[in-house]
């Protein structure tokens, strides 16, 4: 499994393991409740953490194509960091050098576009509509110079 | 073989128009640290009207109104403005260079990253425009005093909408640093040999990840609080301000080590050159950072303790935890000067400074950590001189250190030894007599956010001392600017060659400035400090004749 998804993996763990610590520490015997708001945020950070290694594991199929082993031999090789001397395993995902950008109009001006929708939220439609345009412009120009990069 | 082997190509001068468009990391890189100096400018300036107006009982210059404005202003633009992104800048220099990528893995993100960073600080701050005034209810904006009702106006509104642009700006920034890292290593560069600041960088992006949408959702809560109906934060509405709280502080513990941590990986890079040794204990320091961003998730409430709705016994006991990991990197940085051959160079002037200051600040914070003595010290000066031992005598000294290593490399230039440690010198003198005495002022009783206070035995004497003291840094700050403009615009300083320091990382091994991709020539990388062993190597090489 590539070191990104164990990454990731380790931090759902950890933070599932602490939702459930928060959870029983949080309990009030007074009141006789417990503290949601901080058992949500926790188990939402989990969430978070296992919906990109789910999402990562199901686009990259590399990282279906572990060394093979036994189960609590790759649940070891998960959680912990790789051995520096194996340096197969630790070769990043990228498949090589993209092509990279030397300049492009579209990060200023989606920018100023997103400015223009939050001062639009404050002050009203004729800031917020040609906001929401030029979001939409930037969007299109955004995706057809990456399309001209390649 | 040399570290640096092939000359760079010659690149022509930089336009306005080649930074308005690049999506070159090192130009959004110095883009963002120029922008965040000119906030720590901003930011300083608020502070020290308010220190002109405390320097005496009573009130003399301000009224409570504009007062409120201004210390909410200089905490939100210190920390949201100034101090993350000095170390987003850091990153967005050295990252790819330490990892020898060409760049970051998604370059044009990268620059609207930094411009929503500039919108959103440009928004916040553009409250001071309005015929309400800005925000005026601290820099955590705690309701219902941040609701419609007691915070009127237009500026609170655009404060919430500065700090959600800045917000994605964060969160964009950490999503490509966390890619490339993980996707953008150069052969040989596994795990265990990337340098520690980009370690450190990797756990901080990690944190802005799980953390800064917190924030963002909270806003827009409060935003529609504010503009459609108090439904999510106000009691007299059935609500729950006490939700803010969680919210909030979710976010804003973390945000303290994604305020530290960058700059703990500078004194780790700093360290080890300075004192002529490898990084003591390499290992302990990559673990010790993941921890720390481990604990921070689990200590927000240690700032609601006085709410009494809040587990005390479970954040103390989480608060206490995170001194672990925090001390073992102090060990490692000691055992690496023990008996090193110690440059006082300016860069390592300012992390010793670091040393001694985030200490104080880490210790009074343990203190702070234990509910009782919260209870004495909760929303007085003890806090205000805890906080700012810890992101200024830490994190600002650091970032300085920062500035006068890695300067050299961005610009070609070195900066003036001599400003630089008049610059050091001011810095901690007037640092010192700034905040130490603010310890004692918050246990005496003094209260934070107050634009007046009564003349109490000794209150009036100590803060005409702070106040004056102020000043010290405020010159410091200067000299510190006019060394930059003096060293690199206006082309005085030294030039610097692609190694001035003898630096152990990958971006010692190429050209000062680098150029457009960053490597001409790659030294083999079989440790963590590659132009270390490219150098060794060389000097091993027999010489001819």
């Amino acid at each position: 499994m590539a070191e990104e998804l164990r990454f990731f993996l380790r931090v759902a763990l950890y933070a599932a393991v602490l939702t459930v610590i928060y959870w029983f520490a949080s309990y009030n015997p007074v009141e006789g409740t417990y503290d949601w708001a901080g058992t949500v945020l926790l188990a939402a950070s989990a969430l978070a953490a296992a919906a990109v290694v789910a999402v990562a594991a199901a686009f990259a199929r590399r990282a279906l194509h572990g060394r093979p082993g036994s189960p609590p031999a790759l649940l070891g090789r998960w959680l912990l960091f790789a051995d520096p001397g194996g340096e197969a395993d630790e070769q990043p995902l990228s498949a090589g050098l993209q092509p990279l950008p030397r300049a492009s109009w579209w990060p200023l001006v989606g920018a100023v576009a997103a400015t223009l929708v939050a001062l639009g939220l404050i002050y009203g439609p004729w800031l917020l509509l040609p906001g929401l345009v030029l979001v939409a412009w930037v969007a299109w120009g955004w995706v057809t110079q990456l399309r001209s990069i390649r | 073989m040399t570290a640096m082997t092939g000359a760079p190509p010659v690149e022509e001068p930089a336009r306005i128009i080649d930074y308005l468009t690049t999506t070159d990391h090192k130009k959004i890189g110095v883009m963002y640290l120029v922008t965040a100096v000119g906030f720590l400018v901003v930011g300083g300036i608020l502070a020290l009207i308010m220190r002109a107006e405390l320097a005496f009982p009573e009130l003399q210059l301000l009224d409570e109104s504009t007062y409120n404005q201004l210390f909410t202003m200089h905490g939100t633009g210190m920390i949201f403005f100034a101090i993350v992104p000095l170390g987003i800048g850091f990153a967005n220099y050295l990252l790819p260079l330490q990892v020898g990528a060409p760049d970051v893995a998604f370059p044009r993100l990268n620059a609207l990253s930094y411009w929503l960073y500039l919108a959103g600080g440009l928004v916040a701050f553009s409250g001071f425009l309005t015929a309400s005034g800005a925000a005026a209810f601290g820099w955590y904006g705690y309701p219902p005093l941040s609701n419609e009702t007691y915070s009127p106006g237009a500026g609170p509104n655009l404060w919430i909408m500065g700090l959600i642009l800045s917000g994605a700006s964060g969160i964009l920034g950490s999503v490509n640093f966390i890619a490339t890292v993980f996707t953008m290593r150069a052969p040989g560069m596994t795990m265990f040999r990337v340098p520690i600041f980009t370690w450190n960088i990797l756990v901080v992006s990690l944190l802005i990840l799980l953390t800064f949408p917190v924030l963002t959702a909270a806003l827009a809560l409060l935003f529609i609080d504010r503009t459609v109906s108090n439904a999510f934060f106000t009691p007299e509405a059935g609500s729950n301000s006490i939700l803010w709280q969680h919210l909030f502080w979710f976010f804003g513990h973390p945000e303290v080590y994604i305020m530290a941590l960058p700059f703990f990986g500078v004194v780790s890079e700093v360290v080890p050159v300075f004192s002529g040794k490898r990084i003591f204990g390499y290992r302990a320091l990559v673990f010790a950072t993941v921890l720390i961003g481990a604990y921070s998730f689990s200590v927000w409430a240690h700032h609601m303790f006085t709410t009494g709705a809040v587990s005390n016994l479970f954040f103390a006991a989480t608060s206490f935890l995170i001194a672990i990991p925090t001390g073992v990197k102090f060990f490692t940085w000691i055992a690496t000067m023990w008996r090193g051959r110690i440059r006082l160079a300016t860069p390592m002037l300012f992390v010793i400074g670091f040393l001694f200051q985030f200490l104080v600040g880490g210790i009074s914070g343990v203190f702070l950590a234990s509910p009782p003595i919260d209870y004495q010290a909760h929303d007085s000066y003890y806090v205000v001189a805890h906080m700012h031992y810890v992101l200024f005598g830490g994190s600002a000294f650091a970032a300085f250190a920062a500035f006068y290593f890695w300067i050299p490399k961005i610009s070609g230039r070195m900066l003036s030894e001599g400003l630089g440690k008049a610059h050091f010198w001011l810095v901690l003198i007037g640092f010192n007599l700034t905040f130490f005495p603010m310890h004692q002022l918050g246990l005496d009783g003094m209260a934070r956010r107050v634009a007046d206070y009564p003349a109490n035995p000794g209150w009036g004497e100590t803060n005409l001392v702070i106040s004056l003291a102020s000043g010290l840094i405020a010159v410091g700050t200067a000299l510190f600017v006019w060394n930059v403009v003096r060293s690199v615009w206006m082309g005085c300083g030294a030039p610097a060659g692609h190694d001035p320091w003898g630096g152990h990382s990958l971006e010692w091994a190429t050209s000062s400035p680098p150029p457009h991709h960053n490597f001409v020539a790659m030294p083999p990388i079989r440790s963590e400090r590659p132009a270390w062993d490219a150098r060794q190597a060389a000097a091993a090489e027999p010489r001819d004749g």
